[in-house]
């Protein structure tokens, strides 16, 4: 996904895990990764550090935000350039969770009680972060028991 | 009754302490004796400092009662202690025991910290009552702002770094630098709302959250084209940090003060309350009553706040004390003193406080070494160096001598009884006993004293000398007195720049044979350099 605000262009990806570049006017930007928890509009820090546009090639790495964890929760990205007279300010900010959303879960296993116990763990994570729980396993039963998805889309 | 070992071993300022039947027996940093200052080593255990303690007590960690140590804590270090046995209590419940149960408050009091960070928090608020302590305020890291980390990011990255990456300017260490430049600089909008885009108060939160890493962001992105280096940017960024600090610290107090309007009586720690402008601000507001700042604010007095917790759970402290002194180290006896002597070229004759007095008179400078070691970063009269306080020249003297290049003012000493006489507000003057508040002084003393006031907002840092708190100290003040007319000494700490305060007589016999001091007066003797009679 690639975003233009003014004169910086910025490059997001959560495919696989979080992945931020930035290229712009500015030698370092600043960003926060924060985490929304259940009923809670104020969000937590996860980090926040600087993004470096003009990359040293020994600390290549520094000009791109890249975080090896898949965010299912409820998460916001947000970048801040500076401002001589005004300081910090933020230019863009993208928040991402699961609400409403069809999240599939495969089951990876061939006990049937394992499969239970991991289906167990899945409805109380759809509760918490409110998706819509697809679930995919060896187990008929399992599956069809969790069959949101199949009920809208192929019933 | 039982003996309880604090201890601080976290990842700098650690410290020692030992209480004994409810009474405080020894507390110790730890770079007073490894002879490297705190800001300059991290991870650092308090092994010397309770191998002092334990030399000089018989008691050590293994044979206490209790040992107690605040969060976060290095395991492999506790684990080693009395098998493992010991307990823990978080960061801002020690800052906070080590200022209320220190604070002589009766009554009602509400006990603040506020630093930049330890374990989960940025400061907590307790209310305390005879000596109990419930919890109203948490202010966590992971939704909230910390203007202390402003200050320590602010100083590492001001100045730069040097060609290994060191920062030139280091937390934990050189933030007075930043406080003493501010009355020196002058308001400037960008500046002021550059930092009020890292850090502000409003309902209850201090915000943004990760104020360190916005501080950092906002000084690496300006100061390498040159911004700092001129200096009149220095001052005036120093400046409107100040500003920005009281005006953000005075929102949150005034916010607590209407949820608990009754309660007047308040007490400080963590690193944030060593800056004496802000808690002056605050001892200056009109409904506050007395204010009160532990002696060692910052995470070395984390020790004493646990030993006294463990104490206070125990019964064995049932109410906050009222101290004389913080001369908590380890003293030496005058045979120790000649002994250590023989090894410097010195020589020694009965102490004199005419003569003292004289000389300081005359502008000599003396080094003064006596009992114990005080705890926390203040010289107190045990570990300091005494100059009249009437020449601004003892400015650059004293810097010379000291190694020392900043601009910041030296504090002095004033007669308890003469302190309204010389400073405008007489509120607090408990806590001015441990150097914690700036006042302001009268306009008729500007003149005379001119070496210990600020020179711009000519406020000054006092230490109130009574009887009881430093016999010796305030009848050498008296006897100046009578020769000056001046109820001030000039009192800096006993060490030269960038070193910890000294601790042991060798430590002050180099001091004199390096020309430090004109003169050195250890117990009831005063030495002198053989070379320089010579």
């Amino acid at each position: 996904m690639f975003t233009k605000i003014g004169d910086v262009k910025i490059e997001l990806d959560f495919n696989k895990g979080v992945f931020m570049s930035v290229k712009g006017p500015q030698r370092l930007y600043y960003y926060v990764i924060q985490e929304y928890t259940k009923n809670n509009d104020r969000p937590k820090l996860i980090e926040g550090h600087q993004l470096n546009t003009t990359p040293i090639p020994e600390q290549e790495g520094f000009n791109r935000l890249k975080i090896d964890i898949e965010f299912y929760m409820d998460f916001e990205i947000v970048l801040y350039s500076f401002d001589y007279d005004n300081g910090i300010i933020p230019i863009y900010s993208h928040r991402y969770n699961d609400r409403d959303k069809y999240v599939q879960f495969n089951l990876v296993t061939e006990n049937f009680e394992e499969a239970e116990m991991w289906e167990k763990s899945v409805l109380k994570y759809s509760d918490l972060h409110g998706c819509q729980p697809i679930i995919v396993s060896q187990f008929d039963e399992i599956n069809h028991r969790n069959k949101n998805y199949f009920l809208t889309h192929h019933s | 009754m039982s003996s309880i070992f604090g201890f601080y071993a976290g990842s700098h300022s650690a410290s020692s302490v030992l209480i004994v039947d409810g009474e405080i027996k020894f507390a110790v940093e730890e770079e007073r004796v490894t002879r490297v200052k705190s800001g300059l080593q991290y991870e650092t255990y308090p092994v010397l400092s309770h191998s002092l303690i334990q030399n000089k007590s018989g008691v050590d960690a293994n044979n206490a009662d209790f040992i107690v140590v605040a969060d976060p804590y290095h395991q492999d270090f506790m684990n080693k202690l009395n098998g493992g046995r010991f307990e823990s209590i978080s960061h801002h419940l020690a800052h906070n025991c080590s200022a209320y149960f220190l604070s002589g408050m009766e009554g009602k009091v509400l006990s603040i910290s506020l630093d930049g960070g330890g374990d989960t928090s940025y400061g907590k608020v307790y209310l305390c009552e005879n000596g109990e302590m419930s919890l109203i305020k948490n202010i966590p890291i992971s939704t909230q702002g910390s203007i202390a980390a402003v200050w320590a990011f602010t100083t590492n990255a001001i100045r730069g770094y040097d060609y290994n990456g060191d920062s030139i300017w280091k937390m934990l260490k050189d933030e007075g630098k930043l406080m003493g430049m501010a009355p020196d600089g002058k308001f400037r909008q960008s500046y002021y709302n550059i930092l009020k885009s890292i850090v502000n108060y409003d309902n209850e939160k201090f915000y943004p959250v990760n104020s360190g890493g916005r501080t950092r962001y906002v000084i690496d992105l300006i100061r390498p084209f040159g911004e700092f280096e001129i200096e009149e940017n220095l001052l005036d960024f120093a400046h409107c940090l100040q500003l920005v600090t009281e005006e953000v610290v005075l929102k949150f107090i005034e916010e607590l003060h209407q949820n608990f309007p009754t309660i007047k009586k308040l007490c400080f720690s963590g690193g944030l309350f060593a800056n004496v402008k802000l808690n002056q601000k605050i001892n200056e507001l009109p409904w506050v009553e007395e204010i009160f700042i532990s002696p060692a604010m910052g995470d070395e007095g984390l020790a004493m706040g646990c030993a006294l917790h463990k104490a206070n759970q125990l019964g064995e402290i049932k109410k906050p004390l009222k101290i004389n002194n913080v001369r908590f180290g380890v003293s030496y006896s005058d045979e120790e003193v000649l002994e250590i002597s023989h090894y410097y070229k010195v020589f020694r004759y009965k102490y004199d406080e005419l003569k003292i007095a004289d000389d300081l008179n005359n502008g000599k400078i003396i080094g003064w070494f006596q009992e114990g070691m005080e705890f926390g970063p203040r010289a107190l009269g045990s570990r300091s160096i005494l100059v009249r306080p009437t020449d601004y020249s003892t400015h650059s003297e004293l810097n010379k001598r000291l190694g020392r290049y900043d601009t910041m003012p030296f504090a002095p000493m004033v007669l308890e009884e003469e302190f309204e006489e010389v400073f405008t507000c007489s509120k607090s003057k408990y806590a001015a006993q441990f150097m914690t508040i700036c006042y302001s002084t009268k306009p008729e003393w500007i003149d005379k004293i001119p070496a210990v006031i600020q020179k711009s907002d000519k406020t000054a840092r006092p230490q109130v000398i009574n009887q009881e708190n430093n016999l010796m100290v305030w009848s050498l003040m008296k006897n100046y007195q009578k020769l000056s007319g001046i109820p001030l000494l000039l009192n800096t700490s006993f060490n030269i720049h960038n070193e910890p305060i000294i601790e042991k007589p060798s430590d002050a016999f180099q001091h004199l044979v390096d020309n430090v001091v004109d003169k050195l007066v250890i117990g009831n003797y005063v030495y002198e350099n053989r070379r320089r009679k010579n």
